[in-house]
Formats: C-alpha cells, sequence, structure tokens
C-alpha cells in the first residue's frame, strides 16, 4: 500500500481530489497514511471517521518539495447528508490549488465529486492481506 | 468561582456551569443541544446538518442555560474548547466565548478537548488527584494514554495509529448488522455472547510501547463474517462475535493502560472518554487495578460525563485557572491539531 501511495504522490501537483471508495478495512485510511508519509507529513494519520476532515499542513522547506501547501483526509461515512460536508468547510478545499483533498466513502457523496477527480477503488482480495485497487483518471 | 464552559468541537453545541472551591468543581447545571429540545429554543429554525449547527444552537443554549435561575447567575469566568477537533465548529464555540467575556469582561481560559474528558471524573469528587496520574481518554475519535505530574503538566505516552477503539466499536456493530452507532449495541448484543467464541487479534499488545491500533481488529471481524459465513441476522452469531470483539478491545485497553500505570508508578489511573460508558471495560479495569496496582486509586467518569458536553470542559478550565495556566484572550484561536503536551 506504501508504494502505491508513493507512486500517486510523485503524480499531485495540487488541487487534486482522491475519491476513495471500498468497504470497511479494504485499505482507504491505510493508503492515506502512505500518501501523508510519501508527502513528508510527519503527523500520526488517524481515521477521520469521527471528525470528519482533518486536515495536515505540508511545510515549505519540507522534503520532498511538493506546490501545494495541505493535505486533507475528509471521511463521508457517517454523514447523512452532503450538506454537512459543505458546512463544514470542504467546498473551499475541493479543487484548491494548494490543498489535494483525498475523501473516503467517496460514492456516498457523489455530488461532491468532481468531474476530474481521481478515482480510487480498493477491494479486499482473496487472502487476507491481498487488496486490489483500481485507478480511474479522467484528467 | 463560577465558570460557564462551551464545547463545540465536534458534532455536539453543549454549555454548563459549574462551581468550582476549594480546589473541587460541582456541576450547577449543563446542557447538551441534541439532547433537549432544540426546537423550542431555536424558534423551529433546525436544518437538516442540525448535528452540527452549532451556530443556530449556541446562543439559545447559552440564554436557556442562565435561564435556569430567576436572577441572571454571576459569572467569574468563561472555559472554552479550542481544540482538537473540526476547525468550523470549534470557531462558533471560541468565537461565542471571546464575544461574551468581553461582553461580560471576564477571564477567558482556553481548554483541549481531552483535557476536558481528563477532568471529567473530577466533577463533584471532593477527593483531590493524587499525582503522578496517568490518564486513558477512549471515545470514538480518541484513544490516548497520558502521564500528569500535576495540573496542566501533561505528557503523551501513546495512542491510536489508525482508528480509535469506540469507532472500532461503531464500525464493527455495523459489519455485524446492528446499527451505528454501534458501541450500546455490541456491548448490549455481548451481554449473551461468548468471548472465546471466535479467535481474534489483540494488536499491538506484545509490542513495548503504548500506543495503540485498531484497525486490523476491524478487519479480522469482516475476515471472521466472511470466513464462517455468519448470517447478520443470526443473534447468536452477533451475540457470540460481540463478546469476542468487546474482550479483544478490553484487553488491549486495559492491559496496556497497566502496564503503563506500572511504568510511570502512578498514584491515580484516569479515565475519560465515550468508551468508558462500557460496562465491560469498566469492570475489567477496576479488578485489575484492585489486583496489580494496590494503592492506586481509579477515577472513572459519571456515565453521563462520559460523552461530549460542557460540565467537564468548565471543570478542566477551572484547574487552569488555579495554575495560572492562561493566555490572553486574543490569541485564543481555534485549533483543530492542538496536541495536548506540557
Amino acid at each position: 500500500m506504501n508504494s502505491f501511495a508513493l507512486a500517486v504522490a510523485r503524480t499531485l501537483h495540487g488541487g487534486e481530489t482522491l475519491a476513495l471508495t471500498g468497504e470497511l478495512g479494504a485499505g482507504k485510511t491505510a493508503f492515506v497514511k502512505g500518501l501523508a508519509k510519501a508527502l513528508g507529513i510527519k503527523q500520526v494519520v488517524q481515521s477521520p471517521t469521527f471528525l470528519l476532515m482533518k486536515c495536515y499542513p505540508i511545510g515549505k522547506n519540507q522534503e520532498p518539495r511538493t506546490n501545494f501547501q495541505a493535505l486533507c483526509h475528509v471521511d463521508a461515512y457517517r454523514i447523512k447528508n452532503e450538506r454537512e460536508l459543505l458546512a463544514i468547510g470542504l467546498g473551499e478545499k475541493i479543487g484548491d490549488p494548494g490543498t489535494v483533498t483525498a475523501i473516503e466513502w467517496a460514492d456516498l457523496v457523489p455530488e461532491l465529486i468532481p468531474k476530474n477527480a481521481i478515482k480510487i477503488k480498493f477491494e479486499h482480495g482473496a487472502k487476507e492481506n491481498e487488496r486490489t485497487v483500481t485507478v480511474t483518471n479522467n484528467h | 468561582m463560577r465558570i460557564l464552559g462551551i464545547e463545540t468541537s465536534c458534532d455536539e453545541t453543549a454549555v454548563a456551569l459549574v462551581e468550582g472551591k476549594n480546589g473541587s468543581v460541582r456541576e450547577l447545571e449543563g446542557l447538551v443541544a441534541s439532547q433537549i429540545d432544540i426546537h423550542a429554543v431555536t424558534g423551529g429554525v433546525v436544518p437538516e446538518v442540525a448535528a452540527r449547527e452549532h451556530v443556530s444552537a449556541i446562543i439559545p443554549l447559552v440564554s436557556t442555560l442562565l435561564g435556569k435561575w430567576s436572577k441572571r447567575p454571576k459569572i467569574d469566568a468563561i472555559a472554552v474548547t479550542s481544540g482538537p477537533g473540526l476547525f468550523s465548529s470549534l470557531m462558533v464555540g471560541v468565537e461565542t466565548a471571546k464575544a461574551l467575556a468581553f461582553a461580560w469582561d471576564v477571564p477567558l481560559v482556553r481548554v483541549n478537548h481531552i483535557e476536558g474528558h481528563l477532568y471529567s471524573s473530577s466533577i463533584n469528587e471532593t477527593k483531590p488527584i493524587r499525582f503522578p496520574a496517568l490518564a486513558l481518554i477512549v471515545s470514538g475519535g480518541h484513544t490516548e494514554l497520558i502521564l500528569m505530574k500535576g495540573h496542566g503538566s501533561y505528557r503523551l505516552i501513546g495512542r491510536t495509529k489508525d482508528d480509535a477503539a469506540g469507532e472500532c466499536f461503531d464500525k464493527t456493530a455495523q459489519m455485524m448488522g446492528l446499527g451505528y452507532p454501534g458501541g450500546p449495541a455490541v456491548s448490549k448484543a455481548a451481554l449473551a455472547g461468548d468471548t472465546h467464541a471466535y479467535a481474534l487479534p489483540r494488536p499491538m499488545l506484545n509490542e513495548k510501547n503504548f500506543d495503540f491500533s485498531f484497525s486490523g481488529l476491524k478487519t479480522a471481524v469482516l475476515y471472521t463474517i466472511r470466513n464462517k459465513h455468519l448470517a447478520v441476522e443470526d443473534p447468536k452469531g452477533a451475540s457470540d462475535l460481540s463478546a469476542s470483539t468487546q474482550a479483544a478491545i478490553v484487553e488491549v485497553l486495559v492491559e496496556k493502560t497497566i502496564r503503563a500505570a506500572k511504568k510511570f508508578k502512578v498514584k491515580t489511573l484516569i479515565v475519560g472518554g465515550g468508551v468508558i460508558a462500557n460496562d465491560a471495560l469498566r469492570a475489567a479495569l477496576s479488578a485489575r487495578v484492585k489486583k496489580d496496582l494496590p494503592g492506586v486509586a481509579l477515577r472513572l467518569p459519571q456515565k453521563k460525563y462520559t460523552t461530549d458536553n460542557a460540565v467537564m470542559i468548565a471543570a478542566a478550565g477551572y484547574y487552569r485557572f488555579l495554575s495560572h495556566n492562561i493566555i490572553s484572550p486574543s490569541k485564543i484561536k481555534a485549533d483543530p491539531n492542538w496536541e495536548l503536551v506540557d
């Protein structure tokens, strides 16, 4: 999962939305943990299910250098209405060139996901430590 | 002194008034918007996103609180949660608190949300905390072990690397068809279940640190359901799996906490957060403290103070005032990533 996250991190310029889907335990949070690590974020990335959105700043002099200043980790799992995520300020994060936004359970909030989002689908494999990841990029 | 507490860090809008005297705190009144008829309070303005509509709830809630007295009670200070949490939610509480402190000309103190949970067992308790103390804060959003050398002296010694313990309860409940949030449902289903029915992992139990991980346990429960072809509508299966899951969560929490308490030779063990409403965890902690930590005082909060509330914020604020642990109101800002350290 970490090497996949690193590969994704290298393609990011800022302003991207990563729409993550997959059932419980499929690896969505693990992927964002790997992404944060690849972006040089030192903070422990915990599940955002309870808080709904957690944003991690990326320092100017932090290695590796990036064109964006924050990674926002969003979770739609427990919300009842898409507007709840707009009410907490998600609208200002999506598409902001200074931010990369990763949204777990993106399939629950289809209207909030921009058309050019990078869609990443996580599936349990045949074996317990196996995962299948499908990436769709309409850029 | 009388302290008004304000809490808006995530879902709940809450306000409370406490009396702090001779080093201990007593609740005078506490209100949580989701638990009262907010329609009556806000005049019917309740949008669908009511869970986090702190803006429409906060002022009516303060008025309702102060309206409980025939004459407006004198308030000596205000305490507000300024982090960690959701920025947009925290901001409502912080800005309201600043405005009230300015209008009433009273001092304002910021409180860390975790610190509130840490003092929830000190509400209506006259016995002082004996230091050093270890605190286990365990809720839907947090799982942390904090060492305290005195009031206001905090050192984080362990935390979850992924999911919080409360989240593990909630998500496994969902898998078992028990609904969300599912902590109380799992604990109820577990009553009739066999804790040894399913072999589940105890993540990080044997690692020599005080960190936790619950994401792998959640996935193990999913695999158990899949591999054993458990039907969610089978009450025996849900009962046994609930009991086995709860036993795994409780064992990891208790073992690591007891180990940390021994290592740091603490005199008090404090627990706070929504998960300590769980009876199995309360019983296991009480038994282990009695057996392995003789002389250590265990402080468990009353169940009504386990979920997010403002009484605990006002209580924590009182201890901040006592130790003059205050900063200028103009410097108080909503800080979603505020880490509780020295």
